[in-house]
């Protein structure tokens, strides 16, 4: 009887591992050869959105700017001037920039460093009698001298959990859920 | 989701016994205080400071009414609340300048663009009609049922050589604003509405000329719709604090940005990515109107604004860039110190609950930095508690409160 007892935590604790590491995600890339104490100002460019949410890219990408300049470790140029330097390029794409591209637009803004912002999800995900909010978010960091890309995250916040199953709610309303998944990738930023 | 939607209906026979049994204290309280227990007397209480504003016109003075400009987005009879406007401030002792001769000049000039007057018509119509100050009022918004709704932002302007805002106040009333017992408030007349907007604005307009250099107790500013006494002619003070949710919820302040010093300061209209047409203009306006308050900041009128963004031929297709702010800030153009400028993504005062959400952006001509950056979003059932009490019935009073606490912040 005992040793039946042994198995079946045995069984758990294996299980709980695969769980845990099931969950554990490592999304946050880092150039190690790179000195993030250099960069001072950057231009955050208009995100992708591949949501069905009008404006959701530009309600992101707009909070995303005020935190990361909240933060007060860099200087993000308003969004007027990054519009200017990439309206004086002319064929700019904000979506997927060559690194030939970042480095005139740099030379325009006068920045270290441009980030890119895909916005994958902004919306309500339903769990069949239960809805809540998500927001899904990865980000890139490209330095301009070099054109490479020196730190990229993600992050997904919000969705039907387990106490929205339980008790209903309906989940934290969109902005929470937006300044949620930023805070977390400043984290990974900033770690 | 919130206690008025929420609550079961034991919960609110729990609210209303809770009412009940506070109202008679209240009562009781409000039954000591005399009639001749005045402002003073709450001065002494709460140890507040005391406010005195002299307005830098009178009422002898010849006042221009501009036709309405409308931001509605829709139809709306701009006459009649004309008319409506102009018979109150007659009301109220006002010098009018008769409708003949500003059509007269206005047709003359060719002005189209109502919500404000550029340099040269401004200068004009002070020499040519004697006009010392004119009336420009906005329609933010009007609904003639479901329900009736009437929006109005004002401002007087002194007119002649520089144009300069003298007063501005706005006010907003909702059919079912103040429902009272069984809904027996509830207003279904929207011309109800116009007669009551129209003269909430013209006393607001009277009492900041009569009582002006009178002291008040700065703790009135807490106050400052329309309707309300004195509100209209307080500047921020030290006591003045708006409610906490409306606030800004993310802010970045450069170190630049001071407190002890005066700001000229030009408020370009926010870049409207929300699907209510005009709502970045009406938002700047809310800025003005609580600007114009703060000792802190000497507001351009919008209408010179207006005129020098036309004469640079400024595009902005995502605000103001740094050359923009720097060629606004110019000596040659505006000289201010300090461009406004920000993004709306919300304005919702179509139906049921109000919503608003904006980003405000502030640069600095002189140096071309970015030194403020925040984002407001609210909606108009934050505050209940229980029942409705605590909700804010239109987008114009929630846009209102938001721009004064940003403000608030701006200012501390």
């Amino acid at each position: 009887m005992k040793r039946q007892h042994g198995s079946v935590e045995r069984i758990i604790a294996s299980f709980l591992l695969i769980l845990v590491a099931g969950c554990a995600s490592d999304d946050v890339y880092f150039e190690p050869n790179m000195d993030f104490g250099s960069l001072r100002t950057v231009a955050v460019l208009p995100f992708t959105n591949l949501t069905g949410a009008e404006e959701a890219a530009e309600r992101v990408r707009d909070t995303f700017m005020g935190m990361l300049l909240a933060t007060g470790a860099l200087y993000v140029l308003p969004p007027g001037e990054v519009a200017r330097g990439m309206s004086k390029l002319g064929r700019f794409s904000a979506e997927g920039p060559s690194s030939e591209q970042i480095k005139q637009l740099s030379t325009i803004l006068d920045v270290e460093g441009v980030i890119t912002g895909v916005v994958r999800e902004y919306g309500t995900v339903r769990s069949g009698s239960t809805s809540a909010n998500i927001v899904s978010i990865s980000l890139q960091l490209i330095d301009v001298s070099s054109g490479i890309v020196v730190w990229s995250a993600s992050s997904t916040k919000g969705g039907v959990g387990i106490l929205d199953r339980l008790i209903g709610g309906g989940g934290d309303p969109m902005d929470t859920v937006t300044v949620k998944a930023i805070n977390e990738l400043l984290d990974k930023l900033f770690e | 989701m919130n206690c008025s939607t929420s609550c079961s209906s034991r919960t609110q026979i729990a609210c209303g016994l809770l009412v009940l049994l506070v109202l008679p204290a209240c009562a009781a309280t409000a039954g000591k205080t005399t009639p001749g227990e005045g402002a003073a007397a709450r001065v002494g209480s709460d140890g507040s400071s005391e406010i005195a504003v002299v307005a830098p016109v009178d009422k002898s003075a010849l006042i221009a009414v501009l036709p309405i400009e409308n931001l509605s987005g829709g139809r709306a009879p701009l006459e009649t609340i004309r008319g409506l406007l102009v018979s109150k401030l007659r009301e109220n002792g006002f010098q009018l300048l008769d409708d003949e001769a500003l059509g007269e000049f206005m047709q003359r000039y060719r002005v189209r663009n109502t919500g404000g007057l550029n340099a040269a018509v401004s200068r004009a119509i002070h020499e040519e009609t004697g006009a010392d100050a004119y009336l420009a009022t906005s329609l933010e918004a009007y609904r003639d049922s479901d329900p009736a709704i009437v929006s109005l932002i004002s401002r007087l302007v002194q007119d002649g050589e520089r144009s300069r805002i003298v007063w501005m106040d706005g006010v907003s009333l909702s059919a079912g604003g103040h429902p009272g017992f069984l809904g027996l408030g509830v207003v279904e007349d929207p011309d109800i509405l116009l007669d009551q907007a129209t003269r909430c604005l013209a006393d607001s307009l009277g009492r900041s000329l009569r009582e002006a250099g009178e002291p008040i107790p700065a703790a009135l500013a807490n106050s400052y719709y329309a309707c309300n006494p004195r509100a209209d002619v307080v500047a921020l003070s030290s006591e003045r604090r708006g409610r906490a949710r409306h606030r800004p919820r993310i802010i970045f302040r450069s170190p630049a940005i001071r407190t002890d010093r005066r700001y000229s300061v030009a408020v370009i209209p926010f870049l409207n990515l929300s699907h209510r047409s005009h709502a970045g203009k009406i938002t700047a306006l809310h800025f003005v109107k609580h600007l114009i308050r703060s000792a802190q900041f000497t507001v351009v009128d919008p209408g010179l604004l207006r005129e020098q963004l036309l004469k640079y031929r400024v595009v902005m297709e995502a605000g103001p860039s740094l050359a923009n702010a720097e060629i606004i800030s110019s000596d040659n153009s505006l000289g201010v110190d300090l461009v406004f400028s920000g993004t709306v993504f919300d304005y919702q005062d179509a139906a049921g609950i109000p919503k608003v959400e904006f980003s405000l952006k502030i640069i600095e001509g002189g140096s071309r930095q970015l030194v403020w950056s925040s984002r407001s979003h609210n909606d108009g059932e934050e505050g209940v508690v229980f029942f409705d009490v605590g909700r804010i019935y239109t987008a114009h009073q929630l846009a209102s409160d938001m721009a004064w606490g940003t403000v608030e912040a701006l200012t501390r």
